[in-house]
């Protein structure tokens, strides 16, 4: 059990305590499973920190089995779209951060629903 | 002077409907740093179908509050008055425009996804930037293209050949339209703000999103929709008619000179802000069908 800030909080993670608001009202019950709808309810709440299962960290959490097609299937959307500026190297590396950044919520997309990230 | 071309348009854009008062008397209250949420709550249960919104939002599951929420301050209280701002402004404008274009609906919901990414990112970057007009700018990222919705209402025909012209050829939607059209989105947003009665920076951030140094006073907030506009095409959140990245203006990025780091930053913080924000206007419209 670790206590971690909500800002660090990401989807699939376990309560390990419940989580109140400053009224001391129950928001969200111990062992429950952590969305990204709770995580903005709890937000919104002003909650600070939780207490989750094990030692999530949000990479921990990403199956990573099929990264390299999926870094392919991003690089040849991603060329398509920039090709038209393909010559401008600052475009080049947004280019690049785009991926990165498209990848990280096919990921999290697949964590979440069990659904392919493609 | 007018040009030619576009005197048909403004007769059709007459035609249009107009942004409810209410939520032009909310953005000035929000604005208003002596507003109490008693004041904005008076105004907003002056308006019926704002109310049932609100209040259905709020208790939709998406919050997940434990409590029902059953007054307009309660739920002000609780989100906070530019959230409710927002989220009131947002709905409206996507109310004004939906259903009216039935002919290519997918194009449609890529669009507003493309105006809701703007919008998103348009704030991150002037939150980054300690700005203190985070909500205006969103405002004008939100209506950057409106001119796009209007084309595509009042000359579908004509907007789907130069959509169908960024597929067949290497061009953005802009050099489409100026091919097909004689004209582009910009000119007939300026238009329609006009019409609208936006304030003058709204009107020339829609008029100049593409050549921000040409916006005069405003070209600071130009060029902040200009730069998120840039993101959201390159991390794909909808489409603004083509799937092609617009050029970017050197002279004002000189402004900002992101670094990689933040530009990462940024590109994280607009994906993330996006996909909770969907949902919430996904929830809002789910609960307004269940009724």
């Amino acid at each position: 059990m670790i206590r971690i800030d909500l800002e660090k909080a990401r989807p699939g993670m376990v309560l390990a305590k419940p989580v109140n608001n400053l009224q001391n009202m129950l928001l969200l019950r111990e062992r429950v499973e952590l969305t990204e709808r709770n995580i903005h309810m709890l937000r919104s709440w002003g909650v600070g920190e939780i207490w989750i299962d094990g030692s999530h960290s949000s990479e921990a959490a990403f199956p990573v089995q099929n990264a390299d097609a999926l870094q392919e299937a991003i690089d040849r959307e991603l060329e398509n779209r920039f090709a038209n500026v393909a010559d401008h190297p600052l475009m080049m590396e947004i280019m690049r951060l785009a991926g990165k950044q498209i990848k990280r919520r096919l990921l999290r997309r697949e964590t979440e629903h069990g659904t392919p990230a493609s | 002077m007018v040009p030619q071309h576009l005197k048909n348009v403004i007769q059709r854009i007459n035609d249009l409907p107009t942004l409810p008062r209410t939520i032009l008397r909310i953005s000035e209250l929000v604005n208003n740093p002596k507003t109490s949420a008693k004041d904005l709550a008076k105004v907003i249960t002056d308006d019926q179908v704002l109310t049932a919104r609100l209040l259905k939002l709020v208790n939709s599951s998406f919050y997940g509050f434990p409590q029902k929420i059953s007054t307009v301050t309660g739920a002000i209280v609780l989100l906070g008055f530019d959230a409710i701002r927002n989220l009131l402004l947002t709905t409206s404008v996507f109310d004004l425009f939906s259903n009216k274009y039935k002919a290519n609906k997918e194009l449609q919901e890529k669009f507003w996804d493309h105006s809701l990414g703007c919008a998103i990112g348009a704030k991150a970057i002037g939150g980054f930037l300690k700005s203190e007009q985070v909500e205006e700018l969103f405002v004008a990222g939100l209506l950057h293209d409106i001119g796009k919705i209007v084309e595509m209402m009042i000359m579908p025909q004509e907007f789907e050949q130069a959509v169908q012209k960024t597929r067949d050829e290497p061009i953005t939607i802009y050099q489409a339209e100026e091919q097909v059209l004689g004209f582009t989105h910009t000119e007939v947003g300026r238009l329609l703000a006009e019409k609208w009665n936006l304030p003058t920076k709204l009107s020339h951030i829609i008029a100049h999103h593409h050549h921000p140094i040409k916006a005069g006073r405003f070209v600071d907030e130009t060029a902040v929709v200009h730069v998120a506009d840039i993101f959201c095409r390159a991390l794909g959140l909808g489409s603004g008619g083509d799937e092609r990245m617009t050029p970017l203006d050197m002279e004002v990025w000189g402004r900002f000179n992101f670094s990689s780091q933040v530009i990462d930053y940024l590109l994280q913080e607009i994906d993330q802000t996006f996909s909770d924000i969907s949902s919430v206007l996904v929830a809002t419209k789910a609960a307004e069908h269940s009724i």
